[in-house]
């Protein structure tokens, strides 16, 4: 300091003008300015440094390792899903595919002429390739879509010298060990949708080429399933090509799911059903766990899982028996005799009848000119309490429902859990519908009449429902009345909550029901097991259009109409019948009656568990 | 010779070895070590570059011995011959010059290139020195004096502006100017000059090529285009910012072995190792460049001769201008001009100009005692 100040009192005080000075005088003063200069400028530097070393290091530093680094995120294995037994139903397999890295690949046309020898891909694949190469960002891998043989795989990896670019790799892909029996209910995975991506914030979806579950226990724990990804952080240079491995972090698994499915009854139930159109619905009535639940047809999500073509995707959408629809959860029917304990429970709850109520059946009855028939032609006679429901006496429903009026029909339905969502977490789930007076006044803007009440005695009309609905409704009374929540894993630990119905009431109505099935003359007396161990249910045979005088008598014969307005077959039952452990329904769309179709597969079932499951358990 | 005579020979060797500064000697050696460390650093020795550096530096340091045993007083008898030499060769670089990025700056020497305008920063230095030895102190601001000096600066600078290399034609020009500042040019003159220039910038603004344009512009502002002409800075700044008060640690800095820093081997070296060795490495660098500033005024200082003294100065000043311009640059205070880091950037020709600058320096101080 004192050095420049000296300086400058010397450049700016009294001295002798130049022409008087010596030569080397001047030019050493010319130098102490000339130094001062110096020293300003190299502190002017050192300060800069500070500033950019110290005071900006943090920003600096930033900048400086979002250049060098880079992530290359991996995606873990999902998680198992496995059956109540352990056996693998999904889970994730190696697979070989080949990725093609822009920046690295010279000539695209002639990398995949080559591919397409190796590999026999279709000109599909190769446009599709064409096109999103286009689009992706350099240096980033394209996978191609398409999974590889081993013997591709190695042909690929063999002639890697003259393919720039192609990088081979291994990767974890979902795989179905059953696709077809639980294509419904485990649901697939795939590529997230821009509707994935809003729905989830979470940074999984960052992840390149992560699938995500679609629909189904896939979608619904998908977070729990995919497990925590791992990453590989690579140097690169200004290129952007890696230069080497700065850390490899391993990702972890998701969670094994164990459901309550019964592989060996899903398979025996998705055989049975063969080429029917329908669903099964089997659990257990004391705690809801789903022990089946099969819709039919059914379509392989292992294609799914990998990319369907969109041809094969369109097959699947103009089947008219709809596989794509996940039945037992949004196929809605209308429960037909299947409803009828419902009405009988309902009238002992309101105490219009007991049960030695009896009611004269002439087959049909007329109301404000209209005829309502009874199935048996010329009628049951005189019907008592357990025939009304052994023979499934239709007039004997009509009455109750007309002693009952809509709305407490529709308020006994309610309690029992129809017309709500039961899994709202699967979001195909559909509702069903319990109509009343003033239901129809709100969305159909009429009144009700007095027809209506009397169809929906037995379960047509209006009345709509769904074969998990129905399947629960069965397990309360099954289990003496009390509240069941289905659920396809994870035990609801819930207390058993008592439904508000006479417990009486509820056994008078499991004796008709056991009744229908191991009684002579009863509608599934066809299908009873005749073992120790016996089942009981109810059949139900659900118009889908209003039938004429000629449908009746063509009735016989189940081809007679057209494929869509034949009747859904139904049974809804449980068993054993002395302590009732497992409810079935099941729903045979445009099969024909409840009792040739529906009740022999609950036979089946119900010989199954018993004979397998009943000493296990 | 006799054995006696070789014994005399070598002691007298011996004793002039004795009487030189070390000091400077060892602080140009630690710079030439510090060069090619980070320049292996640069690239872990891939490109092999340090090894040549390395071949040239220890070319230039047994030039700079055979020079510094020489007397001054032959640099002083020969200035002009030397002079036109250099501008000769500037001159039949137009025919037989090698051209590389755009620019004719070579000459082909069978095994090695010179780049002649290097050395023209030198020559311009030692010819005004020469010339303004024999000047008289009054006679300096004389018209004919001037004239005779601007004449010296321009054909040089001209010739080496039509390269075009106006980075290295502006040196020239600033290396001149701090003779002149030296002898004692009136202050009248240089406020003129001065004035001349800034009233001529907008002309010459004018006249520049698109890309000289740009990084003017782009020094005024830095955030404009951070991927095209600024990228070179920008990431200079961030080698340099992120090696924080204590470095990265020496092989382990990133912005300059991956490339992202442009030229860094050359021009760019300084924020390697300011990434590598941090604040307190790039002020000890500063403090050993300077304190090298320094030792050569000192020198100049006690020399006897006019000659002797001015061009200690003007070689300091030049050395220094080089370092600001640089390190200016590097570290975004002034806009890019491609000036290397003496002794430091990778470039041959420039270590050479430098080292026979130390030589003569030495020399100055071996032989202060001979007057011409």
């Amino acid at each position: 300091m004192h050095y420049i100040v000296y300086t400058s009192m010397k450049f700016f005080k009294h001295r002798p003008s130049e022409g008087y000075q010596t030569k080397s005088g001047i030019i050493h003063r010319r130098k102490v300015i000339l130094n001062t200069v110096k020293y300003t400028f190299f502190g002017l530097i050192g300060l800069r440094l500070l500033w950019l070393q110290v005071f900006e290091k943090k920003k600096y530093t930033v900048l400086s390792d979002r250049n060098r680094y880079k992530e290359w995120i991996i995606a873990s294995e999902r998680g198992l899903i496995l059956d109540r037994f352990g056996n693998r139903l999904a889970e994730s397999r190696q697979i070989y595919r080949v990725a093609l890295i822009k920046g690295d690949v010279n000539d695209l046309e002639f990398v995949l002429q080559k591919l397409k020898k190796f590999l026999n891909l279709t000109e599909d694949v190769i446009e599709k390739t064409n096109n999103d190469f286009k689009k992706i960002r350099q240096f980033q891998p394209y996978v191609i879509n398409k999974s590889l043989t081993w013997s591709e795989f190695s042909k690929i990896n063999s002639n890697l010298f003259i393919l720039n670019g192609v990088q081979p790799f291994v990767s974890m892909e979902r795989h179905y060990n059953f696709p077809f029996e639980f294509a419904h209910t485990l649901g697939y995975v795939g590529l997230p949708s821009e509707v994935d991506l809003q729905n989830q914030k979470s940074d999984l979806f960052k992840i390149p080429g992560i699938k995500v579950g679609k629909n189904g226990i896939e979608k619904v724990i998908n977070n729990d399933l995919t497990g925590r990804p791992g990453f590989t952080r690579f140097e690169v240079n200004a290129a952007g090509r890696a230069v080497r491995t700065v850390e490899f972090v391993d990702g972890v698994s998701g969670d094994p799911l164990r459901t309550n499915l019964d592989l060996e009854l899903q398979r025996l139930i998705f055989s049975r059903l063969g080429s029917t159109a329908g669903s099964v619905v089997v659990m257990d009535v004391n705690n809801g766990e789903i022990y089946a639940c099969v819709s039919t047809p059914s379509y392989d999500t292992n294609k799914f899982a990998i990319g369907i073509s969109q041809d094969e995707y369109n097959v699947l959408l103009r089947n008219d028996r709809r596989p794509l629809v996940n039945k037992p959860l949004s196929g809605q029917y209308p429960p037909g005799s299947v409803i009828k304990p419902l009405i009988m429970l309902s009238a002992l709850d309101n105490k219009i009848i007991d049960q030695t109520y009896a009611h004269s059946c002439p087959g049909k009855i007329e109301l404000y000119g209209q005829e309502f028939y009874c199935w048996k032609d010329g009628g049951h006679g005189k019907v008592n309490f357990t025939d009304a429901m052994k023979k499934s006496c239709d007039i004997y429903f009509y009455e109750l429902a007309r002693l009952l009026g809509v709305d407490r029909i529709a308020e006994t339905a309610k309690k029992l859990g129809l017309g709500f969502n039961l899994l709202p977490e699967f979001e195909e789930e559909k509702k069903g519908l319990i109509p009343d007076t003033k239901w129809k006044k709100n969305v159909l803007g009429k009144n009700w009449l007095l027809g209506e009440t009397l169809i929906t005695g037995i379960g047509q009309g209006y009345m709509l429902s769904t074969p998990i609905q129905l399947c629960k409704l069965i397990a309360q009374f099954a289990n003496g009345g009390h509240n069941v929540i289905p659920s396809f894993f994870g035990a609801e630990k819930s207390k058993r909550e008592r439904l508000n119905f006479d417990s009486d009431h509820i056994e008078l109505v499991k004796q008709t029901l056991n009744a229908s099935t191991n009684e002579p003359g009863g509608t599934s007396y066809g299908s009873r097991l005749t073992g120790e161990v016996k089942f009981c249910g109810k059949t139900g045979t659900s118009q889908v259009i209003k039938l004429n005088i000629k449908d009746r008598e063509d009735d016989g014969s189940p081809t007679a109409r057209e494929y869509k307005y034949r009747d859904h077959s139904l049974f809804a039952g449980f068993g054993p019948v002395d302590k009732p452990k497992w409810a079935i329904a099941v729903v045979a769309e445009h099969s024909g009656p409840g009792s040739r179709v529906a009740a022999p597969i609950a036979k089946t079932v119900f010989d199954f568990l018993f004979k397998k499951r009943l000493t296990n358990v | 010779m006799s054995k006696e005579q070789t014994l005399n020979r070598f002691n007298l060797f011996l004793e002039k070895f004795e009487r030189f500064d070390k000091k400077l000697i060892y602080l140009v050696l630690l710079l030439g070590l510090i060069s090619i460390a980070a320049l292996y650093s640069i690239d872990k020795g891939q490109s092999k570059l340090y090894i040549k550096h390395l071949v040239r530096f220890l070319f230039a340091l047994g030039v700079m011995f055979f020079i510094s045993f020489r007397s001054i007083s032959l640099w002083y008898k020969y200035a002009y011959h030397f002079y036109s030499l250099i501008l000769f060769l500037l001159f039949i670089l137009k025919f037989v010059g090698v051209t590389a990025k755009g620019s004719q700056r070579w000459l082909d020497f069978g095994f090695f290139y010179i780049q002649p305008s290097e050395l023209a920063k030198l020559a311009i230095i030692i010819v005004l020195a020469r010339f303004y030895h024999s000047v008289k102190s009054e006679d300096v601001n004389r018209f004919f004096n001037l004239l005779l000096s601007t004449l010296f600066i321009i054909i040089p600078f001209l010739l080496v502006l039509r390269q075009p290399d106006l980075g290295t034609s502006l040196l020239i020009l600033f290396a001149a100017f701090g003779v002149l500042w030296i002898v004692g040019l009136s202050k009248k003159i240089i406020i003129s000059i001065i004035l001349i220039l800034t009233i001529s910038l907008p002309f010459v603004f004018a006249a520049l090529k698109p890309y000289q344009k740009n990084r003017i512009i782009n020094f005024f502002d830095t955030d404009r285009d951070p991927l095209g002409a600024n990228y070179q800075v920008n990431q200079a700044k961030i080698g340099i910012g992120s090696g924080g008060i204590f470095g990265k640690g020496y092989l382990k800095g990133s912005q300059s072995s991956l490339d992202f820093v442009p030229e860094n081997h050359t021009d760019f070296i300084f924020s390697h190792i300011a990434e590598e060795f941090g604040l307190v490495g790039s002020l000890l660098l500063l403090w050993l460049l300077f304190t090298i500033i320094k030792r050569v005024i000192l020198i100049g200082d006690k020399a006897t001769t006019n000659f002797s003294k001015i061009f200690c100065y003007a070689f300091a000043f030049n050395f220094f201008l080089y370092i600001a311009i640089n390190l200016g640059m590097v570290t975004g205070l002034l806009p890019v001009v491609g000036v290397p880091l003496p002794i430091l950037s990778y470039g041959g020709t420039a270590m050479l100009t430098n080292m026979i600058g130390f030589a003569m320096v030495l020399s100055i101080q071996q032989h202060k005692e001979d007057y011409f």
